[in-house]
């Protein structure tokens, strides 16, 4: 599958604007997310492993509901692409 | 009385167009006149933020050009600069004057929207309301709880409406970090250039008398709403279209952010305005 980030995370993955991956489901992707990029981590995920609300997650164009973008098993496919934006930066 | 915060800017020739001040040196002095009220008003901005974890964001902008003005006019002009708080805090809307000791030259009001962050590195923010004890920084007459109007869709709705079509566009363009601020999200002083941009590119590919008033004549308004931001990397997608509208040829715009996945017709919109153009003046010159 493949991950895309937009502007504001970046520079926390080394400027790479897509990132193929293999995962199952979204828990296993944010994980391996996290350990190939550690110091997005902090920045994606709250305290308790679940992605910040102030980012958005589009799965296939489609925007992820909150109880799907709490559900760590939801299921993932090797075609599939889950665009990571952030709603407002502040700066 | 409420406060208004009065600073002198010395002029330089990249502050116009052949015609006029351009739009995104007018935002750049708004958001001079922002930060400079922000302080009096409330607190320092990077204070607010880094101390706070409060910002704001602009959610609309109007310029009014009151009177020809080019660089040849004068040798600085006075920006007069006035916060007020909104629907409880809701919203803080910058009036600002761009005068000349003789008269006032161009008039801005800029929406912003009171926003929280996160605390991350990457300055993630959802918006909230200016609340205590923010608010109290605010004097009884810098506050305004009275309905608030949007003028932008009402204008794109009579002009589309009752104009006619006499040309459309598209371009696109790539958001680099020189067009953004420190968080890598677009500095929204930026959108003016995209806009016009966008309508040179428009005249230039049919040069007929009617559109190139949009070349010739200085502008006489511009308004844009701002929905969405666009970052650091990304492509956008502008629509242009043109309306005569009376005596008024307006380019009525639309920028998309490019995503991979979602199709073009799908594309977020993340701005829209206009800008308008008297027609006919060449004729009483």
């Amino acid at each position: 599958m493949k991950v895309v980030f937009s502007g504001t995370l970046l520079r926390f993955v080394n400027y790479s604007k897509e990132v193929d991956l293999e995962a199952a489901n979204l828990h296993e992707c944010i994980g391996q997310l996290s350990t190939q990029f550690p110091s997005l981590k902090p920045v994606l995920l709250t305290g308790d492993g679940h992605v910040r609300d102030t980012h958005q997650l589009f799965l296939n164009g489609e925007q992820l509901a909150s109880q799907e973008r709490t559900n760590a098993e939801l299921p993932l496919q090797g075609n599939d692409t889950l665009l990571i934006l952030t709603a407002i930066a502040g700066g | 009385m409420a406060r208004r915060h009065r600073i002198t800017i010395p002029l330089e020739p990249c502050h116009f167009s052949p015609t006029q001040f351009q739009a995104a040196s007018v935002l750049r002095f708004g958001m001079m006149g922002l930060a400079a009220t922000i302080r009096q008003q409330v607190i320092a901005w990077p204070v607010l933020k880094k101390e706070h974890h409060r910002t704001v964001v602009i959610s609309s902008v109007k310029i009014d050009y009151l009177q020809p003005f080019g660089f040849f006019s004068a040798s600085e002009i006075s920006l007069d600069s006035g916060l007020i708080a909104r629907r409880s805090g809701k919203f803080l809307a910058l009036d600002c004057r761009v005068h000349t000791p003789e008269s006032d030259v161009v008039r801005l009001a800029m929406l912003t929207r009171p926003v929280r962050l996160s605390g991350s590195d990457v300055f993630d923010a959802a918006p909230a309301d200016l609340d205590e004890p923010w608010l109290g920084r605010f004097a009884p007459d810098e506050r305004d709880d009275s309905p608030m109007v949007r003028t932008l869709p009402a204008r794109i709705e009579e002009i589309t409406s009752q104009g006619t079509l006499v040309g459309d566009g598209k371009s696109s363009f790539f958001v680099s970090r020189t067009d953004c601020e420190f968080a890598d999200q677009w500095q929204n002083v930026r959108l003016p250039d995209w806009f016009a941009a966008g309508r040179e590119q428009l005249i230039l590919r049919q040069p007929d008398q009617i559109l190139t008033t949009g070349l010739r004549e200085p502008m006489t308004c511009f308004m844009a709403e701002f929905r969405r931001p666009m970052y650091f990397g990304d492509e956008g997608a502008l629509r242009t279209r043109v309306y005569q509208h009376g005596k008024t040829l307006a380019f009525v715009h639309e920028l998309f952010v490019k995503r991979p996945s979602i199709s073009e017709a799908d594309s977020p919109m993340c701005a829209t305005g206009i800008e308008e153009f008297s027609i006919g003046n060449e004729e009483r010159a």
